[in-house]
């Protein structure tokens, strides 16, 4: 039976280029699947469009670790790596996006997959990141990641 | 109708109608001053991109039904699949892992 597990990350200063908000990177024992995302903004309330990008990336970013906190908590540890705050580091494959929203500033958007929906990562140190952008907001934006593996 | 049943949801949480700005939402298919708005959404089968339903969406708008893999596939892939035929994405998943098992194997991981 798979383990489900939650990661949350925050990109401190959005710019105008992507940057890596929240990854999680795979292992070789295990294929990852993705079921819910979450992303938000939490500066200052003001109209302007944020851009949320879902990824896939073959070299993670240069990233600041954060736990992989398991839903059960009897489950084992997640053999997933998470992390935050990668700015534009890593390798991400721009043809594999999965996702491509603008939101208000003001927003937050929630993604939810049914059963056969989710987002798979394959068994190897690829994964999959959430970025975001903005022409106009530099605050910081928050991310959260459920996932099952 | 492989549409009547869309396989996630996405629901946009809002206080931008406060502000009384209009503008459309292209991915919600709404004025962005409505509050919380949900839609369903398929992933697609060949590569996995989310896909927003609108309502009363005509099934040739939202992207296809692939009858090899029976998945729904978005526009692009549509494309992609009457010119180069089916590609499941779990077929490229093994790829992932196949190139990478080699990788290891010639730098003796």
């Amino acid at each position: 039976m798979s383990d489900r597990y939650a990661a949350t990350g925050v990109e401190t200063a959005v710019s105008a280029s992507l940057q890596s908000c929240l990854q999680v990177t795979g292992a070789t024992t295990f294929r990852g699947k993705m079921y819910d995302f979450t992303v938000s903004q939490s500066g200052t309330p003001e109209d302007s469009s944020v851009q949320w990008v879902l990824a896939r990336f073959t070299v993670a970013p240069t990233d600041t670790a954060v736990p992989e906190v398991p839903l059960d908590s009897a489950a084992p540890a997640s053999a997933a790596d998470a992390g935050e705050d990668g700015g534009t580091t890593g390798t991400i494959t721009a043809t594999t996006e999965m996702f491509d929203q603008d939101i208000n500033e003001r927003a937050a958007y929630r993604w939810v997959a049914a059963p056969d929906g989710e987002i798979w990562m394959p068994a190897s140190t690829n994964g999959i990141l959430l970025q975001v952008a903005s022409g106009a907001y530099t605050g910081s934006a928050n991310a959260t990641m459920h996932w099952e593996e | 109708m492989p549409f009547r049943n869309p396989q996630g949801y996405a629901r946009r949480f809002n206080n931008h109608h406060l502000q009384g700005h209009e503008h459309k939402d292209l991915a919600f298919g709404d004025a962005i001053m409505a509050p919380s708005v949900e839609r369903d959404t398929f992933t697609c089968g060949h590569c996995q991109c989310i896909v927003h339903v609108h309502p009363n969406d005509r099934p040739d708008d939202v992207g296809g039904y692939c009858k090899i893999c029976t998945s729904l596939i978005c526009p692009s892939c549509v494309t992609l699949a009457m010119k180069f035929g089916c590609s499941p994405f779990l077929k490229k998943l093994e790829a992932i892992e196949h190139r990478e098992r080699m990788l290891l194997s010639y730098l003796g991981g």
